[in-house]
């Protein structure tokens, strides 16, 4: 049974719809990437799957719950980091995290332990006792994290967690939201930068002017798009030979050739690699390294915009 | 209610160590400067005839203290609450709490106020003490103490839910109007602690309400109260369906009802009892002050342009949508609110035998009324069009509503004040005829004419613009 289930959800801003009747289901455990170009509505799907924002027309049921009937009980079963986003600077941070696991009913007696374990988990123990406006940017979004995670939600809901993050702390973020993903949590993750979302994404979704483009998990839609994906083949000698051979054979595409280098796009599965390398071989070729190319998301998705004829900002 | 979490959040922010302490302090030593000064008064023997009088006067003095701390301070700290946390980026957190809107909206107005709360039992117990020892009546004690509550649920509530109107990114608070406010309201506040202290005549004042005869302090703190319960529930509703408006159709007829209901009751009494000459009086001022809350009602009703275009997308398949918007407009709001006011007036006018000038009066009023709607309708529609035509439309109201009484006045022509609904009530029994009352009703038929024809062409484009989204769609 879907975590989140979405029935022709749809948001209106005077004559713009900015999320256009979708319909689209998680399972539970699924890390799901929201990814499209800026405006395509993301921000605005999440706010309305988090109870913010009310939808237009359609609804969403999380965890058995209506979007618009029980909005109450859905925001305690879920965490929702907003793209931008500030928490109270007169608070010392277990004091923060205390008001919000008061505030999810965590048992008064649970809560200090709690507090601990969840500052712990976002590496944020040993600064407990300070004030949340001594913080840095990336120890505020991971503190975010925290406030979200004290209540061990079902569900967590993180637009561009990143963003505006340096590199030391972006890595860290991704290292907590790795093991959030192990750990079985059902996660909706916006992001432009989809490196971010390598890694530890399920599956992706794909928005664009409001519309869910495409949308399952990553292995299927690489393998849709790019049948096997792509491979890299280094060659001892005969470069030019190897590269007439290479542009002859039916089931590849040569992208790139640098100096013995060559990235193919294979069309038709492992059969046509090994038919590749049996062919060049068969011609003289010494073939001395072949190996698979990971597709990264950035390749996918611009792949998929190219495909879909999106407009990437 | 002291488990609610965000009482639990201000309890760390207000009470730590150093803020007591800077606090306390500063209480502490206003309170020994407030007894210092009176007793060294006292000593010199002048000013206070006895002991007795010593403890009235710091009675009033801290009568002053504590309406200062209920009236002034608290509203002040509840209006800020949510435009900062929009301010600082952590309103989508508190959106998100789990809590009710009620839990929400106790947890603000008492969790903000926990220091200031603490204060304030401790000034109570030290004014009821000065007041039993300055031999003040516990009639009077009774009923400002009621006053008190009643003003503080009502000022903290409204400070807090006019703070809640708009969500817009503010990073001033309405602090300074609050102050500027006070600076007004203070004045009064305190004459009349003074002279209810020191003359105590004030607790043997009573008013009618309906038949019943109720003590004056007591009638107005009912009256105080029941608007704190509506200001209390405008915050459940902004917090509950914020995007909304702050009145439902139903509130804001509830809320007119209400109105008319709490005024009718105060003069209900006199329509039945008084001579015909004060019947006349009492007819116009029962129709002027009831209609006073019909603009603001409206203004905190307005639906704006998106609501439009949402409601014809649920009835654009019901019938006609020009229909539809309209009976969802803000015109039709207006309408219906201009028929409860005045068929309320219209009854009273029955009992007081001024049918003939309600009729005249009310037709004048109703189209000067219909130019006020369009422009608040203008408004509404044309705003994502045009974000600075409210600068334009405000103009337009002020130049309908004091053009003609300053010609009025500098023409030294008490008629022309007529052409204005605010000089209506200036200038009405003196041109009172058909003859007097026909050129400002055409004048505003003839401005409203114009107002109506952009209202239709714009409503038109709606439905045209729904039909727009939903092809695209």
């Amino acid at each position: 049974m879907p975590i989140i289930r979405m029935t022709n959800l749809r948001k209106e801003f005077s004559s713009l719809i900015a999320v256009n009747d979708i319909n689209y289901s998680i399972e539970p455990g699924q890390v799901v990437g929201l990814i499209g170009p800026n405006g395509a509505g993301k921000t605005t799907l999440l706010r309305m799957l988090a109870t913010v924002l009310p939808p237009t027309d359609g609804t969403a049921e999380i965890c058995g719950f209506d979007l618009r009937k029980k909005p109450l009980e859905i925001r305690k079963k879920i965490g929702y980091l907003p793209d931008f986003f500030n928490l109270y600077n007169d608070l010392k941070l277990t004091e923060c995290l205390d008001f919000f696991a008061r505030a999810y009913g965590i048992p008064a007696d649970e809560i200090p332990a709690k507090i601990n374990q969840t500052l712990d988990y976002v590496n944020l123990l040993s600064k407990k006792d300070s004030f949340i406006r001594h913080l840095s940017r990336g120890m505020i979004q991971r503190m975010g994290l925290a406030v979200l995670l004290v209540h061990e939600p079902d569900i967590l809901l993180l637009d561009e967690p990143a963003s505006g993050l340096d590199p030391m702390a972006r890595i860290q973020l991704r290292d907590i939201l790795r093991r959030l993903s192990s750990e079985g949590k059902t996660i909706l993750i916006s992001s432009h930068i989809l490196s971010e979302l390598s890694g530890f994404c399920s599956h992706i979704a794909i928005m664009n002017q409001g519309k869910l483009v495409l949308e399952g998990d990553i292995e299927r839609i690489e393998r849709e798009i790019t049948g096997i994906g792509k491979i890299t083949i280094r060659v001892l000698e005969n470069v030019n030979h190897a590269k007439t051979l290479i542009e002859q054979f039916p089931d590849v595409t040569l992208e790139q050739a640098s100096d013995s280098t060559f990235s193919l796009r294979v069309n038709n599965g492992p059969q046509a690699v090994a038919d590749l390398n049996a062919h060049l071989v068969n011609n003289g070729v010494r073939v001395i390294h072949i190996c698979e190319q990971k597709t990264t998301l950035e390749d996918l998705f611009m792949e998929i915009s190219k495909e879909k004829n999106l407009q990437v900002s | 209610m002291f488990s609610n979490p965000i009482i639990q959040r201000y309890r760390f922010s207000q009470f730590r160590p150093q803020q007591l302490w800077t606090f306390g302090t500063l209480y502490s030593c206003s309170l020994l400067l407030i007894f210092f000064i009176n007793t060294s008064i006292y000593s010199v023997g002048e000013v206070f005839d006895s002991t007795q009088d010593l403890y009235k006067s710091l009675f009033i003095q801290f009568s002053i203290l504590q309406a200062i701390l209920l009236w002034l301070l608290m509203p002040i700290n509840c209006s800020n609450v949510v435009p900062r946390e929009i301010a600082d980026k952590s309103f989508d957190f508190f959106r998100l709490l789990p809590l009710s809107a009620g839990k929400k909206a106790i947890g603000i107005l008492v969790g903000r106020n926990l220091f200031n709360i603490l204060i304030a039992a401790i000034n109570l117990a030290i004014w009821l003490v000065l007041g039993m020892m300055g031999d003040i009546s516990t009639k009077l004690l009774l009923q400002w103490l009621l006053l008190f509550i009643a003003g503080t649920l009502l000022l903290n509530s409204a400070s807090l839910l006019f703070s809640v109107l708009s969500y817009k990114n503010r990073k001033s608070t309405s602090i300074p109007i609050l102050v500027v406010a006070a600076l007004f309201a203070f004045g009064p506040i305190c004459g009349t602690i003074v002279g209810a202290v020191e003359n105590g005549e004030v607790i043997s004042f009573s008013a009618d309400f309906f038949n019943i005869q109720v003590p004056i302090l007591y009638l107005v703190s009912a009256y105080v109260l029941i608007g704190a319960g509506w200001a209390f529930s405008g915050i459940l509703r902004r917090f509950t369906l914020e995007y909304e408006p702050l009145f439902s159709r139903k509130g804001a007829l509830g809320f007119m009802v209400c109105y008319l209901f709490l005024v009718y009751a105060l003069y209900h009494k006199f329509l039945f009892t008084i001579e015909n000459q004060g019947a006349e009086f009492l007819f116009y001022s029962f129709y002027f002050v009831t209609s006073i809350p019909l603009l603001v009602i409206c203004l905190l009703s307005i639906r704006t342009f998106d609501k439009y275009i949402e409601i014809t997308r649920l009835s654009s398949k019901k019938g006609s949508v020009l229909w539809e918007i309209f009976l969802n407009s803000n015109l039709c709001l207006g309408i219906l609110l201009f028929l409860l006011w005045g068929m309320t007036a219209g009854m009273v006018s029955a009992v007081t035998g001024s049918l003939p000038d309600y009729f005249k009066l009310t037709l004048l009023f109703l189209t000067a009324w219909l130019i006020l709607l369009s422009l608040l309708e203008i408004y509404s529609i044309y705003l994502p069009n045009n974000e600075k035509i409210g600068y334009l439309l405000v103009f337009i109201a002020g130049l309908y509503l004091i053009l003609p009484m300053v010609l009025s006045g500098l023409f030294e022509n008490d008629y022309l004040a007529m052409f204005s609904p605010l000089g209506i009530i200036y200038s009405y029994k003196m041109y009172h005829t058909v003859d007097a009352l026909l050129p400002p009703l055409i004048v505003n038929i003839a401005i409203f004419i114009p107002l109506l024809l952009m209202i239709g062409v714009r409503y038109s484009k709606i439905g045209k613009l729904r039909s727009r989204i939903d092809a695209d769609a």
